[in-house]
């Protein structure tokens, strides 16, 4: 038996009422690692084409990773994943917290998990004890609420993921939330779960994880920790986490603003890393085994009411601050607490209030329409919107749908600023003069994420004209950040304080007894990523090069302010940059896997349908 | 003649010639982006500064036994 993994994956079928397990095969350990490598293997064999993602049919795979939940830093991370109902091809989001550790005590690798209950239900995971419980009792109550709930019914030993009111009424960018405030934002993982009337799992697991070679995996953990704690800067990031890029971004003009109309935002300075540490944080918080924690719990208040939020994040401060033009640190934590509340992803959501303001603006949503004036920098805009999305009320019924859909039923020259790639909502940086990072988003898998490779450092560091190498560095960074999400670890140690990879690649075979090094893994992320990629051609029908396509106003709208005003990539460089990417990984011109590739990413059986 | 220390913290030093720790010599009184650009790295690539504890700007005067940090961009939410 492998080290690092349970051996075994719970599947339960919602429908029927009924739990198995099932072995994991030591060649999915070999080829895919787990986590996200795990997900796409289970979703690509076991789910055809055709299968509508709202449907019982689809499946929502829970999976952790070989380092999950052992001594080392950030082994807290867990990975959702379906076919995504935003995109209609592969899904995967991932949160950290304290659940997959939890899992892996319980003794699986994933969960997988079926058809549709008949009720509004409760997945309960005690070990080998698995119960549907009725959830009715918390259907209609906002994620954080139920969270709080769970905990109250079932005891503080439960770690549980739960959904709001926009997972429940299939909102195609709800998220699942866990831990009070850390989210598996993207993709519409939520309205999956949503969509199986599941409004919860809950776990708790008393076993311990096997490993190799124990001795020296703790000594090797340990190693890691005091590596970390010896970085310089280590007490510079940690008081201001991830907010503390904001002023950077916007030094660099790539800071999302106003429905990406230009890339930098005359406020940022009232809702960046410092305002949020001298205004509104109330404590730092972090997940399981980290030694750097980036999360910041804050109080802020709005109209007489007092809440306490997990962030902002940056993302949030970019997509609701930035985009939505909220000026400050305080309406920003609000609007913040409204999704996470609600269930809703703050990158799509943000992302789907500005469109829809941009809409207001030119006349395209008319007042009558809303229900109200909507516009750019009023919190009670944007909490209105938000609450008509989640309840799929009026407008949100159309906004729920997320910006691709919304554009297309509007019209009107709105799709030239859907701001979306594959139908996934842009995350947090502003790409049009940022060759590597434009190329990242065109070709995300899972549609435009900038977990998948955040190559804007590159583009600073070697210049924004130049072309050169662009492909080679996004095609690294997808191989080393998604490597992550495989092994079930946060990849922030390496982004943030500049921990070096290669110790990962030391520690994995002492957990499994893999004899893999740092090459052999990412080789096999580089398979995973071929995998997704064939998991999009057999669900999306022509999928191809269209699809690795950026939002007009990226290609085609010089920057209108800022520090690099007047600049831009455009189409003709983003295509070039297409070209190289797809020689390099050795796809066809239209961005198909050649049977050479599959062959030698030992990809063979999976790839023979095409 | 004197020396700064410079610690590098983040991915982003990979894209600087020197370790994550280096000595510049300097001459009199200088700044953080005159050091960088005396090295052919892009003083943007640096998030922000911190000399002897204290947050300062690129723009700061250092001088010969200051100890400087410089946070290179981190992205995430």
């Amino acid at each position: 038996m492998l080290g690092g993994y349970m051996g075994k994956g719970l599947r339960v079928n919602l429908t029927s009422r009924k739990s198995s397990t099932f072995d994991i095969p030591e060649d999915w350990a070999r080829r895919f690692l787990g986590g996200r490598g795990f997900a796409a293997k289970i979703l690509y064999d076991q789910l055809d084409a055709g299968t509508d993602p709202l449907s019982p049919e689809n499946k929502l795979v829970v999976a952790t990773g070989p380092l999950s939940g052992l001594f080392l830093p950030g082994s807290g991370k867990l990975t959702f994943a379906c076919k995504s109902p935003a995109t209609g091809g592969y899904a995967d989001a991932n949160v950290g917290g304290h659940l997959g550790p939890e899992i892996k005590y319980a003794g699986y690798d994933v969960i997988v998990v079926e058809g549709k209950a008949a009720a509004p239900s409760v997945l309960v995971i005690e070990d080998d004890r698995v119960s549907i419980r009725d959830g009715s009792r918390y259907w209609g109550l906002g994620a954080i609420e139920t969270e709080k709930a769970l905990k109250d019914d079932l005891g503080e030993a439960f770690q549980c993921a739960v959904i709001g009111p926009a997972g429940e009424n299939l909102v195609k960018y709800a998220c699942i939330s866990h831990d009070f405030g850390r989210q598996a934002g993207r993709c519409g993982v939520g309205a999956v779960m949503g969509s199986k009337n599941l409004k919860a799992i809950a776990v708790s697991g008393t076993r311990a994880i096997p490993l190799a070679k124990p001795k020296e995996a703790l000594e090797k953990g340990k190693q890691m920790y005091l590596s970390c704690f010896s970085k310089p800067g280590f007490y510079e990031w940690t008081p201001y986490g991830t907010a503390g890029v904001t002023d950077w971004v916007n030094e660099v003009g790539s800071f999302p603003t106003k429905n990406f109309y230009t890339g930098y935002f005359e406020h940022h300075k009232q809702i960046n890393g410092q305002a949020l540490k001298e205004r509104i944080l109330v404590t730092d918080k972090g997940c399981f085994g980290c030694p750097i924690p980036c999360g910041k719990y804050s109080r802020t208040r709005w109209q007489g009411k007092e809440v306490m939020v997990e962030g902002p994040e940056y993302e949030t401060i970019a997509m609701l601050g930035g985009n939505c033009c909220l000026k400050t640190i305080e309406d920003v934590a609000y609007a913040n607490y409204a999704c996470d509340e609600l269930g809703l992803d703050t990158i799509s959501a943000g992302n789907v209030l500005a469109f829809a303001m941009e809409c207001y603006e030119k006349g395209l949503l008319t007042r009558e329409e809303v229900g109200r004036e909507i516009r750019f920098g009023d919190l009670e805009s944007v909490v209105f919107l938000l609450s008509e999305i989640a309840a799929r009320r009026g407008v949100g019924a159309l906004l729920a749908e997320g910006v691709k859909v919304a554009a297309e039923r509007i019209g009107q020259g709105s799709e030239r600023f859907a701001i979306h790639v594959k139908g996934l909502e842009v995350s947090g940086y502003e790409p049009r003069y940022a060759p590597a990072m434009l190329l990242a988003y065109m070709t995300a898998d899972v549609g435009a994420h900038h977990n998948r490779a955040w190559a804007i450092t590159y583009d600073v560091a070697v210049g924004r004209d130049s072309l050169e190498g662009k492909a080679e560095k996004v095609i690294e960074l997808q191989h080393i950040r998604p490597l992550f999400d495989a092994l079930g670890l946060c990849r922030l140690q390496w982004v943030e304080i500049g921990f070096e990879l290669h110790h990962y690649g030391e520690i994995f075979p002492l957990v499994t007894g893999i004899d893999y090094g740092w090459e052999d893994l990412i080789r096999a992320s580089e398979r995973i990523w071929n995998l997704t990629r064939l998991f999009n051609i057999k669900h999306i029908a022509g999928f191809g090069r269209k699809y690795d396509s950026a939002p007009p106003r990226f290609l085609e709208e010089p920057m209108p302010s800022g520090p690099v005003e007047g600049k831009l990539t455009g189409a003709k460089s983003a295509e070039q940059l297409l070209d190289r990417y797809y020689q390099l990984r050795g796809w066809s011109p239209d961005g198909i896997p050649t049977k050479q590739t599959l062959a030698e990413l030992d990809l063979i059986e999976e790839g023979a349908a095409y | 003649m004197d020396y700064v220390s410079f610690t590098i913290h983040g991915h982003a030093r990979e894209y600087f010639p020197s370790k994550e720790r280096f000595r510049h010599k300097v001459t009199g009184e200088t700044t953080v982006r005159k050091v960088l650009e005396h090295l052919g790295v892009n003083p943007l690539l640096v998030m922000y500064v911190v000399k002897n504890g204290k947050r300062v700007s690129l723009d700061d005067p250092i001088t010969g036994g200051d100890e400087v940090v410089l946070i290179t961009p981190a992205a995430g939410g």
